[in-house]
Parts: structure tokens; C-alpha cells; sequence
């Protein structure tokens, strides 16, 4: 099976469960935060829809500098951050689906200016900058949203608002 | 490339961070929890612990039943649950390492009891069931441990405290 084939139902369930969970998220509340070291709501729920664009960069390009500002258009409310992920996912799984082999074992090397932060095959940086990433700030998210008394969606099994 | 490789590969760099935030863990709160419905600390660390033993499980039988009790006492300290984590990612990267082809292109169940909750080819398996549910509740921790005022070391990148 082609690398890209065996990511795309795996991408689609993913998600499809993050969406779940944004959904749940409260009006009002970006601002946030559940600790003063934290980021806030609304900062985390940003972060977690970036990072799906990040899947359709890194097939994009052939690598990052860090030190370099990505271009961010600023939002606010959950319709505007559902909207742009809606927008984001189909990009990212038509970027993905497109793949050959070849495209995912070429080395994609993230910087920070002068420095080499890692080089690793592009199907690396799928995994472990994007979807691994991504999966970390949603479960961070499922625990604020837990705080903020939202009845929450199972994701890998029930949650205590459906068992 | 054999199958089994980048998940080899994976597993090994996702439990060094893991073990990174488990050793971060205070003794003294093990009890504690964010919210009534939450999962306390000690269970969910424990449960992170319990999904670093699957990929042994995945790949070395065709099934795992939950009714059976794996016969291990489960940990109550912080220094328990290193010596367990420690031995289930021995015991999963060992295996994972042996795993052939066609292995990986078998089918594996989750069931309780003579319950079936799914049949699905082991990759799959290895990536949604264990590994990105073991990154979603190790993000959970992450939260619950801030919350804590325990300084967090970097998964992804730098925390509140590398800053």
C-alpha cells in the first residue's frame, strides 16, 4: 500500500473527532486559561486548526525556519475557527492523497535560522509535527473543556459524559 | 522498507518524552483530579503506562481480551510506574523490532469476554488504538501536571518553563 493511502483513513477519522470536540467549544471564553503558565482557550483552539495546515505546508515545501513568522489571519468565535477548519481539511487530505512514495521519503529539514532543528523523510513530519501534535493539544483541550463543564465526546472510548 | 519500521522508529522517540513527563509526576497527588468527572492523576498515568504495553500485545497475539487482568500489580508510585512504563516499552520495542511483513498484514481484535469490539488490520491498530491514544492522554497529563505547578519539560517544542 502506498504511504498516502495508508494515511488518509486515519487522517479522515482524526479528524473527524477533532471537529467533535470543537464543536463543544464554549462562546465567550477565549480568554481562558485553566493555569497563568497556560495558553488560553482560545489560543489552544487556534493552534489545533493551524496545525492542520501544517500537513498541507509540509507537503508543500521542502522544509521550515522557524525564525521566520508564518502569515496568520486573525479570528475569533467558534463558527469563524469551524469555518477555517473545514477549509483546512480538504486541503490537507488533498495534499496528502496526491503523495507518491518518493514525495513522502524526500528529507524535510526544519531550521531556526542558521540552525538544524531535524531533517527527517516528509512522512516523518506527517506523523510526528502534525498528527502526533495535533492528537497532544486536542487531549490538552478535552481537559479545559472538562474544566469549563462541557459535556465532552469520547474520542478513543466513552467519556464520563457518555458512559 | 519493512512495515514495521517507522513506527520502530516512532515508538522509541514518543516513550522518551513520555518518560520525560512521568518522571515529573509528585508522589504526594496521585489521588488528585481537575474536575469530579475527571480520571484522578494516578489512573490516568497508570492508564498511559497500560497503552505503552499494547503494541506487545498487538503484535505478538491476534487478540487482547480487557476482562483478563495481565497479573501485574498496578504501580502506586511515581518510582512504580517508571519501573513499569520501563519494562512495557522493553517488552513493545522488542517486539515491534521482530515484527515481520507478514505480520503486519494480518487483522488483530480488541475484545471483552467473547465480546469482539473491533477486528482491523494491525497497523491501524498500532497507530489509532495505541499510540495516538497514548499521545492523547499523555496530553491530558500535561495539563493536569501544570495544574499542578510541576515544571513541564518539551514534547513538541518548548513548554511555558523552557521559554
Amino acid at each position: 500500500m502506498a504511504i498516502a493511502a495508508s494515511m488518509i483513513p486515519e487522517f479522515k477519522l482524526e479528524m473527524a473527532n477533532t471537529r467533535r470536540l470543537l464543536e463543544r467549544l464554549p462562546e465567550g471564553k477565549d480568554d481562558w486559561r485553566p493555569h497563568a503558565k497556560s495558553y488560553t482557550l482560545g489560543q489552544l483552539s487556534r493552534h489545533i486548526v493551524d496545525t492542520v495546515g501544517w500537513f498541507t505546508y509540509t507537503m508543500q515545501s521542502e522544509g521550515i525556519d522557524f525564525a521566520q513568522p508564518m502569515p496568520r489571519q486573525e479570528l475569533s468565535g467558534r463558527d469563524a475557527l469551524l469555518a477555517l477548519f473545514d477549509r483546512l481539511v480538504p486541503e490537507a487530505e488533498g495534499a496528502i492523497a496526491g503523495a507518491s512514495d518518493d514525495a513522502m521519503m524526500q528529507q524535510w529539514t526544519a531550521r531556526a535560522g542558521e540552525h538544524v532543528v531535524f531533517t527527517v523523510p516528509r512522512a516523518g513530519v506527517l506523523r510526528s509535527m502534525c498528527m502526533n501534535h495535533l492528537i497532544h493539544h486536542r487531549g490538552q483541550l478535552t481537559v479545559y473543556l472538562r474544566e469549563l463543564d462541557v459535556p465532552l465526546p469520547g474520542l478513543y472510548g466513552p467519556s464520563a459524559d457518555e458512559a | 522498507m519493512p512495515m514495521i519500521e517507522p513506527f520502530v522508529a516512532e515508538f522509541t522517540r514518543e516513550m522518551a518524552s513520555t518518560r520525560r513527563l512521568l518522571e515529573r509526576i509528585p508522589n504526594e497527588h496521585w489521588a488528585w483530579r481537575p474536575h469530579p468527572k475527571s480520571t484522578p492523576l494516578g489512573d490516568l498515568a497508570r492508564h498511559v503506562v497500560d497503552i505503552a504495553t499494547w503494541p506487545y500485545a498487538i503484535v505478538t497475539a491476534d487478540k487482547l481480551d480487557f476482562l483478563q487482568a495481565d497479573g501485574r500489580t498496578p504501580p502506586s508510585t511515581t518510582a512504580e510506574l517508571l519501573a513499569a512504563f520501563d519494562a512495557s516499552v522493553a517488552a513493545s520495542e522488542a517486539a515491534l523490532r521482530a515484527t515481520t511483513d507478514d505480520v503486519m498484514q494480518g487483522s488483530w481484535s480488541a475484545v471483552v469476554g467473547d465480546h469482539v469490539i473491533f477486528t482491523r488490520p494491525r497497523p491501524g491498530v498500532l497507530r489509532s488504538f495505541s499510540l495516538n491514544h497514548l499521545y492523547h492522554h499523555r496530553g491530558q497529563l500535561t495539563v493536569y501536571l501544570r495544574l499542578l505547578d510541576v515544571p513541564l519539560p518539551s514534547i513538541y517544542g518548548p513548554t511555558a518553563d523552557d521559554a
